[in-house]
């Protein structure tokens, strides 16, 4: 029954791509979201892992579903994500740094392994328009400031001022700096100019505008508007970007447009919301007035599945990046938004073209 | 057999059909878990009744019937009713034998023993500058320098260097065992091992721990 469930909901279909480059052999994983007749809105790019992405065999054990543990330095319990053009910024909380993918060099290197600014529990990352990578750290209770080289040039939490910092975000245009504080129960705002707390909203409650648990943020880059996931209330607040109370949505249960642990939390160009759930490990999209979209997942180690989801984020181009924090990968997907069926009219054709064959063939 | 034996967790940590008798005592142990840690609503101001009517929501789901629920709107035609699994139980459910996903009992807690949530346990044991190709094979793991998801077997090299006891040891004074066999109905150490959420002992410990107790359980040193 929930077998079939699951079928009804996500289509999935692995099929095998040729790359031409001599004799090398290169297989693809195709995962695109919902069904036919149903328009493609969200399809499976990648994942990664670490060093262990770079290496020769990966395409094939990740096509058997169980990429190998591989070489080199790789995810080991991955929370936060971040991305900025090919660059994907992933923060683990057990190996204590930030890992840096840069997936077109095919490179990975690190920050927060040096002696200043060493990071010990990295969560959230969130970068300004001058290119400083910030980091919070739930344990040191700071947040970080980095240069492009990794070099430490910002730190921000006296004694006192965070309990446990976790997820934060960057309004641009604004400058500022949201922090969530997980054992404050708040958000505490910041000038990013002048380093000042600006204000600071929320406090431990059920009601609105209340907190239990706050963990993962976002920032909705068509107004502004600032959601919180209210973790241990199993729900979903937004806020304006003076840190007003908009509008709440989910509640504690086991069905579509319900939650159990929800974490992560990324917004794409049109104002959707993709909210991971560590307990469901599942990924739900919502639109911004919550109503259910979408949900994709479940368990397992297969690309589309999911243990223990974590951070999610959303770049500018619609690509959602969803931390995967049990099976130590980042999945990328891209959400097919309206530009980008614009911008790569070919493969959006490809796409339904997939799709309809697929659904001729049986599943 | 082992089927049933997860079915029956599952169903239990999906709150709703688990046998009355067992719930019924276990609620009167609820006021050991109203002044734990696990009580996360301690510090909101509530009524006392509706707080106490919350301490087990925090890892056993409700599992409520829903009325008119609307499918999601870019999958229209999932007409059927649709409730997601917790904690990966369709998973371990079409992959009993085999088992090769992280245990349900270790999932139920690192939901929230992240870092963020609650204290972060790694499942393994050094957390800074740890490469992890030095990591094992298989994800055989450390919990705060103890070993989780290996296998309990007194008669293989590694159990017996450990010196572990016959899995029909019995244990005196545990909560929820009375011999080394409840412990690991998997045949695999968890983080309920060790820990009972319902247990009124310091660190949820299935028993005390003064003079390793605790540990004394398993390892015959
Ligand atoms: C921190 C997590 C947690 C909380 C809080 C919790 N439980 Fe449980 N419960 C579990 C887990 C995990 C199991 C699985 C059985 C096991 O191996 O211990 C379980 C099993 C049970 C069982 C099955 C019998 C048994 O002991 O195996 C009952 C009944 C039960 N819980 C009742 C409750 C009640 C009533 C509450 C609230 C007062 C509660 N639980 C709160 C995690 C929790
Ligand atoms: C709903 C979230 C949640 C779940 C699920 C959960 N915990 Fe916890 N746990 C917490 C929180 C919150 C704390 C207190 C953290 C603090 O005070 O900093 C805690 C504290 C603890 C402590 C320390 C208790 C003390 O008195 O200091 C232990 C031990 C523990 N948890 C074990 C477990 C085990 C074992 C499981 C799985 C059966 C589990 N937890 C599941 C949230 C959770
Ligand atoms: C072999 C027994 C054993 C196992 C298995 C075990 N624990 Fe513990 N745990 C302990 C003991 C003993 C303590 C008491 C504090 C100490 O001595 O470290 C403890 C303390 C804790 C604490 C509170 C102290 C802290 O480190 O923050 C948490 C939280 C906790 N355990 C969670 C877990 C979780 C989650 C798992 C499964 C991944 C787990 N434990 C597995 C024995 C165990
Ligand atoms: C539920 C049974 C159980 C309990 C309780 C338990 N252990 Fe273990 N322990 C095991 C098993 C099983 C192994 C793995 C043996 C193997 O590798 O085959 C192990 C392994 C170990 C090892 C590594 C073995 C070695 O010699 O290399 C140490 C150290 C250890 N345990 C210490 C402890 C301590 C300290 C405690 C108390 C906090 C404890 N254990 C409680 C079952 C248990």
């Amino acid at each position: 029954m929930i077998k079939r469930a699951l079928r009804g909901s996500i289509f999935v279909l692995y099929a095998l791509l040729f790359f031409g480059c001599g004799a090398q052999k290169q297989e693809s994983v195709r995962i695109i979201m919902p069904p036919p007749p149903e328009d493609p809105k969200l399809f499976y790019v990648d994942s990664y892992r670490g060093e262990a992405s770079f290496t020769e065999n990966r395409a094939l054990d990740l096509f058997l579903g169980k990429e190998s543990k591989g070489v080199g330095k790789n995810l080991f319990k991955p929370y936060g994500v971040y991305a900025k053009g090919d660059i994907i910024y992933v923060s683990d909380t057990a190996i204590g740094n930030v890992f840096v993918i840069d997936t077109k060099n095919k490179k990975v290197t690190f920050i927060g392994d040096k002696p200043a600014g060493k990071l010990a529990l990295p969560v959230g990352i969130a970068m300004d328009s001058k290119g400083t990578l910030y980091v919070s750290d739930a344990k040191l209770k700071k947040v970080f400031g980095y240069d492009e080289n990794g070099n430490l040039i910002y730190a921000l939490g006296n004694k006192g001022e965070f309990r446990r910092p976790s997820g934060i975000a960057i309004n641009k245009k604004l400058n500022r700096l949201y922090v969530v504080d997980t054992k404050s129960h708040n958000v505490k705002v910041y000038d990013l100019s002048s380093n000042k707390l600006l204000f600071e909203f929320g406090k431990r409650g059920i009601n609105d505008g209340e907190f239990n648990f706050p963990t993962n943020i976002a920032i909705d880059p068509r107004n502004g508007d600032v959601a919180v996931v209210d973790t241990q209330n199993f729900r979903v607040q937004i806020f304006d970007s003076e840190g007003e109370f908009l509008k709440k949505f989910g509640r504690l249960g086991d069905a579509p447009g319900m939650f159990a642990r929800p974490k992560g939390i990324g917004i794409d160009s049109e104002g959707h919301l993709y909210i991971a759930d560590a307990a469901f490990n599942n990924v739900q999209i919502f639109d911004d007035k919550g109503q259910i979209l979408l949900f994709f997942g479940g368990a397992g180690f297969d690309p589309g599945k999911f243990y223990l989801p974590a951070g999610i984020y959303v770049d500018e181009n619609d690509r959602v990046y969803i931390v995967d924090s049990f099976n130590a990968r980042v999945q990328v997907y891209q959400y097919v938004s309206e530009k980008w069926k614009r911008e790569h009219p070919k493969e959006y054709e490809e796409l339904k073209r997939i799709g309809n064959e697929n659904e001729k063939n049986g599943d | 057999m082992k089927r049933t034996a997860i079915n029956l967790i599952i169903s239990v940590l999906l709150f709703g059909s688990a046998h009355a008798e067992d719930m019924a005592k276990k609620m009167q142990e609820a006021a050991s878990v109203f002044h734990t840690k696990h009580n996360l609503l301690s510090g909101i101001k509530m009524d006392k009744e509706k707080k106490e009517g919350q301490l087990c929501i925090w890892c056993h789901i409700p599992n409520s019937t829903y009325s008119n629920l609307k499918p999601p709107e870019w999958n229209r035609n999932l007409t059927e009713r649709f409730r997601f699994s917790p904690y990966g139980l369709e998973q371990n459910l079409s992959k009993a034998e085999t088992d090769s996903g992280p245990d349900i009992m270790v999932r139920v807690c690192l939901t929230c023993h992240d870092g963020i949530n609650a204290p972060n346990i790694s499942t393994f044991t050094q957390t800074a500058g740890v490469q992890a190709s030095v990591i094992p094979e298989n994800e055989i793991s450390q919990a705060h320098g103890h070993p989780i998801g290996v296998k309990y077997d007194p008669h293989s090299k590694s159990g017996e260097k450990a010196s572990l006891r016959e899995e029909s040891y019995p244990l005196q004074n545990w909560i929820g065992a009375h011999s080394i066999k409840d412990l690991i109905s998997e045949g695999v150490i968890r983080c309920t091992s060790c820990h009972d959420p319902h247990s009124p002992n310091s660190n949820f410990l299935r028993t005390n721990n003064a003079m390793s107790t605790l540990c004394r359980g398993c390892h015959n040193k």
